[in-house]
């Protein structure tokens, strides 16, 4: 399958991802493992003939919102997992999945793909890293959410989890879409409700990432306001994991900083800001000036960070 | 061509089909919406209420005719693109 397939598909996947389940449609991407551009199928054989040199310690990487794997190749064909391999051994494990479907759904997913791992890889699983850019890594706390509540076997492997450019306090645009979205419904004009329609079309996934809701129940709490309302996140960070957080900006300046992130997601977003429950020690924040939302999965010296976070035991 | 090439295909084909379906249906709403107003305007001005009401029934009926027979033909498109998509991953016989 093409590149330029895969990034379409990914593309629409997230734009509209929810209705192509809704509707049984054949564009629909199910979650799967990927190597090289290939499903792998999480089974005993399949795992073996595609690792043949699995190792006991795995990183999982997680794609965000309308893209795929590819997101973590740097211009020398390296990422993120063929880094972690070389330097510490780690075997890396790239999950694609329909990024517009609901977070809680893609973390419940993604929770019944690990537990399905644990048990046909190759080897036995000694320890997980989890490793999520943007979405991905909602997608990682949503996952571990609902593998907690379902004791599922993996989530004691988990020690870590590193988080790229994660919206953990939600994105604000996406607010701003919602409330354009009520006022062009709310004039009474066809043509504007029109608008107002088309721009509700947008998927569930891209709907989740404005308060960053990792489950079905937090949608109750939505409401038309850019600022959040309600500085504590109702799901905080999984204890007995070590969390660790990365952002980017597109500046040190501090204005820059706050108002525009690395362009995509603010940095209080990407840190956590207060809403991720007590602990979080600052140590294990790092933010990145200089570096965009499209250059953070990407980058050497958000990789080296990581690296030295996962040395150190 | 794989399974999964065609599932995607038959994916594409329905997908383009509820563009059509569900766009055409949108733009009716929004142009029978519009010339409502227009006219509901005219109708209320006793001169030519009578001529506007028979023109106003006239445009609801070729609107109806128009944006149905769109729909109608991009139903028969897609069954068409069904039965090639079917006959053309078909394993040869040869």
């Amino acid at each position: 399958m093409g590149q330029k397939l895969d990034l379409a598909l990914a593309v629409l996947n997230g734009a509209v991802g929810d209705y192509l389940v809704r509707t049984d449609n054949g564009l629909a991407l199910p979650m799967d493992l990927y190597l090289h551009g290939e499903p792998v199928a999480p089974t005993a054989a399949a795992l073996s003939a595609a690792y043949p040199d699995a190792t006991a310690r795995v990183v999982v990487l997680v794609h965000g919102l309308m893209n795929n794997e590819t997101v973590f190749a740097m211009p020398d064909g390296r990422d993120y997992g063929a880094l972690f391999r070389a330097d510490l051994g780690l075997t890396p494990l790239y999950v694609r999945y329909n990024s517009g479907l609901p977070i809680a759904d893609n973390g419940a997913a993604l929770s019944a793909l690990l537990t399905t791992l644990v048990s046909e890889y190759p080897v036995p699983i000694e320890e997980i890293v989890l490793l999520g850019y943007s979405m991905g890594g909602l997608v990682v706390r949503a996952a571990t959410h609902a593998a907690a509540l379902s004791a599922a076997p993996w989530l004691p492997l988990v020690r870590r989890a590193l988080y790229v450019g994660t919206p953990h306090r939600g994105a604000p645009m996406e607010r701003v879409g919602r409330i354009v979205s009520a006022v062009l419904k709310a004039i009474p004009d066809p043509y504007t409700r029109l608008i107002a329609e088309v721009a509700d079309l947008r998927s569930d996934g891209l709907k989740d990432l404005g308060d960053a809701d990792l489950r079905h129940e937090d949608r109750a709490r939505r409401g038309l306001h850019v600022r959040l309302r309600d500085p504590q996140h109702p799901v905080p960070l999984l204890p007995g994991i070590t969390h660790h957080l990365v952002a980017g900006s597109l500046s040190e300046d501090r204005w820059v900083r706050a108002l525009f992130g690395d362009a995509v997601v603010p940095v209080s977003s990407a840190t956590g800001w207060r809403s991720l429950g007590e602990g979080l020690d600052p140590s294990r924040v790092r933010v990145f000036p200089g570096l965009s939302h499209a250059a953070i999965p990407r980058s050497m010296d958000v990789y080296a960070q990581m690296r030295e976070w996962c040395e150190a035991r | 061509m794989s399974p999964t090439d065609k599932r995607r295909l038959q994916g594409l084909r329905a997908l383009l089909q509820d563009v059509v379906e569900h766009g055409s249906t949108a733009v009716e709403r929004v142009h029978r919406t519009t010339a409502d107003r227009t006219f509901a305007v005219l109708e209320a001005i006793p001169p030519v209420a009578g001529v506007a009401k028979v023109a106003h029934d006239v445009h609801g009926a070729v609107l109806t005719g128009v944006y149905g027979s769109i729909r109608q033909v991009n139903r028969a498109v897609g069954e068409v693109l069904t039965a090639v998509i079917e006959e053309s991953t078909k394993p040869s016989r040869e």
